[in-house]
């Protein structure tokens, strides 16, 4: 199967000079649509760091990036939040939903800045909101809801406009083991039923055996 | 509604107090403009009444007469000059000159006092009480409702004195207003030559004509130019405008309220520029969020000019409100605030500029966020 998500010889260094630190290393992998791998690594080891070049909100300081078959970088055929708009979805340690916004606004204005045809936009987000268990939810705002109610919108959202890449950074932080473990369910089970290549960043070992791949990051080298 | 109508306006309008605080202050201040604005037009209204309302397409002047309210005697012969020139339909006589009037208490106010000729030419065009044409019975003087009180006039019949002669109250008229605390007294051509011992009877302050059909009144103005001699010659635009021009510019009242009205202006585009930059601020996590779930910074800076259109519009809406009671309940007074569509349009295309321009602060604060900042907290 052709690969969505590539990446090859990817170094990261902040900062210049003695100040310098070189956070990811010869970092190389690639994934295909389906692929759901976790991401280990002790605090401060580039797991955030890699999932925002991934996900192109920065830019590495050497190597090469593919996405869905299109460079990203060195050379970017399309803006950066053109990769994002189309073929990546976030979710955050926190929710981070807009908090002026019923869940259902959340989720439009979303879909409206995808490029899901308007008539598909009402139908995908009832899908969502009813496969996370979140119809009856829909007009309240995130402050109404819990942690863990407000974490299955943000996967609704980043699931909203078919996203090749799925990318979460420590989506169960915030969350209390069960809705911890719920949340990766529902992360896993979106991913597998949309072809959607998932990397989720975690501590917790134990939710680890459900993924089928496991990456391991430590002093800037990843290995799986 | 529009789902990004939708996020701008709820973001705006997220912390109620501040969004209802913001738009009443920038109603305020669009109403402060407003009204300079309002008290402008409505000074040059007054300054220009009489002139514009006399129906004449020409005015002949003395030399150098700055301003309707400062004539001074030319020679009656004008009158017939003019009255005999193949351009004019018809000419009829005006007066004018600065009178003291005794009220029946004896007390003394300065008038303006007006003398027209048969045609009543240049005289009050509405009335509360009476018909103009009462000014030709003898001595016979029409004074404004605005100014009864001022005048010590109580109804039709009262009698006072205006240089030392007698005269009677024959009719009231309606929305002759004064700029200059002397207000507008009508009588007779005849009469006031009889009150001003400055003139002698065969003279008079203007000449006001009518052209002829099919000539226009720079033509007339042309022509009469070239007929008389001794006097200026005028359109009645242009004397209107020299007479606005002087009580708005050279006295320099018009000056005074165009700079409290651009005032009104930055205190708005200040206000306009504070609550955006504060709301930015606050939202700035969200605005990052955007970014990261793939909005462009084109589209987070339509949402902060969306949002600098929805405060400067409703200010506008608020202010307008606010400006148009004014409007109303001075309408009868002698200082109204006045307005013409032109004018009205400009001040809310005015505002809605300067609420957008304000929003510059806002929009740079947005362009600096970096998405990474979605991870924000976690090192
Ligand atoms: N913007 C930045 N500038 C400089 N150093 C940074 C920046 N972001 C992260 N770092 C550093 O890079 C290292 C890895 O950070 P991060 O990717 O957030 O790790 P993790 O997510 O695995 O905890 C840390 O030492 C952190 O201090
Ligand atoms: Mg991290």
């Amino acid at each position: 199967m052709k690969a969505v998500l590539e990446c090859a010889s990817v170094r990261k260094v902040y900062g210049e000079k003695t100040l310098a630190q070189t956070v990811l290393d010869n970092v190389s992998f690639s994934m295909v649509p389906g692929d759901c791998a976790a991401l280990l690594g002790p605090s401060g080891s580039g797991k955030t760091t890699l999932l925002s070049i991934l996900g192109c909100l920065l830019t590495p300081t050497e190597g090469t990036l593919t996405i869905n078959g299109m460079s990203a970088f060195p050379k970017s055929v399309i803006p950066l939040t053109e990769f994002r708009r189309r073929y990546v979805g976030f979710v955050f340690q926190q929710a981070q939903l807009l908090p002026f916004l019923s869940v259902e606004e959340n989720l439009s204005v979303v879909a409206k800045n995808s490029d899901l045809a308007s008539h598909d936009r009402k139908g995908r987000i009832d899908i969502l909101l009813d496969r996370l268990g979140m119809s009856e939810h829909r007009r309240k705002r995130p402050g109404e809801l819990s942690g863990g109610q407000r974490q299955r919108v943000a996967i609704a959202r980043s699931l909203l406009h078919r996203p090749a890449v799925l990318l979460a950074d420590e989506p169960t932080a915030a969350l209390d083991r069960k809705n911890g473990e719920a949340a990766v369910d529902l992360l896993l089970e979106e991913a597998r039923a949309e072809s959607t290549a998932l990397l989720v960043v975690t501590h917790d070992t134990r939710l680890v055996r459900k993924f089928d791949r496991v990456f391991h990051i430590e002093n800037g080298r990843l290995e799986e | 509604m529009n789902s990004s109508w939708r996020l701008a306006i709820k973001m705006v309008a997220f912390r109620r107090v501040r969004f209802s605080v913001a738009c009443s202050a920038l109603g305020f201040l669009f109403f402060l403009s407003a009204a300079q604005i309002g008290l402008l037009v409505g000074w040059i209204d007054t300054v220009t009444a009489i002139v514009v309302r006399a129906g004449g397409d020409v005015w002949v002047v003395a030399h150098k007469t700055p301003a309707f309210d400062y004539g001074t005697a030319i020679p009656e012969q004008r009158l017939d000059e003019v009255r005999s020139s193949p351009n004019s339909e018809w000419a009829e006589p005006l007066f004018m000159g600065w009178m003291f009037l005794q009220r029946t208490d004896g007390r003394r106010v300065n008038i303006e006092l007006i003398g027209v000729g048969d045609a009543c030419v240049g005289g009050p065009w509405r009335m509360a009480a009476g018909n103009v044409d009462c000014v030709h019975e003898p001595r016979s003087i029409i004074v404004d409702e605005l100014y009864q009180q001022q005048l010590g006039i109580e109804r039709i019949g009262d009698e006072i004195e205006i240089a030392g002669r007698r005269a009677v109250v024959r009719g009231i008229s309606q929305d002759v207003r004064t700029l200059t605390a002397a207000p507008f007294c009508f009588c007779s051509l005849k009469e006031a030559r009889q009150y001003d011992l400055r003139y002698r009877s065969d003279e008079i302050t203007y000449v006001i004509a009518k052209a002829k059909l099919g000539v226009d009144p720079e033509d007339l103005r042309d022509s009469l130019r070239s007929e008389l001699s001794g006097v200026e010659v005028l359109t009645a635009t242009e004397f209107a405008q020299r007479s606005a021009a002087y009580w708005m510019l050279e006295t320099g009242i018009g000056v005074t309220v165009i700079i409290t009205a651009v005032l009104g202006f930055s205190v708005g585009a200040l206000v306009t520029s504070q609550t955006l930059f504060g709301i930015t601020n606050d939202h700035l996590p969200n605005f990052a969020t955007l970014r990261a779930v793939g909005f462009s910074q084109a589209k987070l800076v339509g949402i902060v000019l969306t949002q600098s259109l929805i405060l400067g519009g409703l200010g506008t809406l608020v202010g307008s409100a606010l400006f148009f009671a004014a409007a109303h309940a001075s309408a009868r007074t002698p200082i109204p605030l006045e307005t013409t569509p032109l004018i009205f349009s400009c001040l809310v295309v005015t505002n809605l500029l300067v609420c957008v321009a304000s929003s510059l602060l806002a929009i740079r604060t947005v362009l600096r966020i970096d998405p990474v900042a979605v991870f924000g907290g976690q090192g």
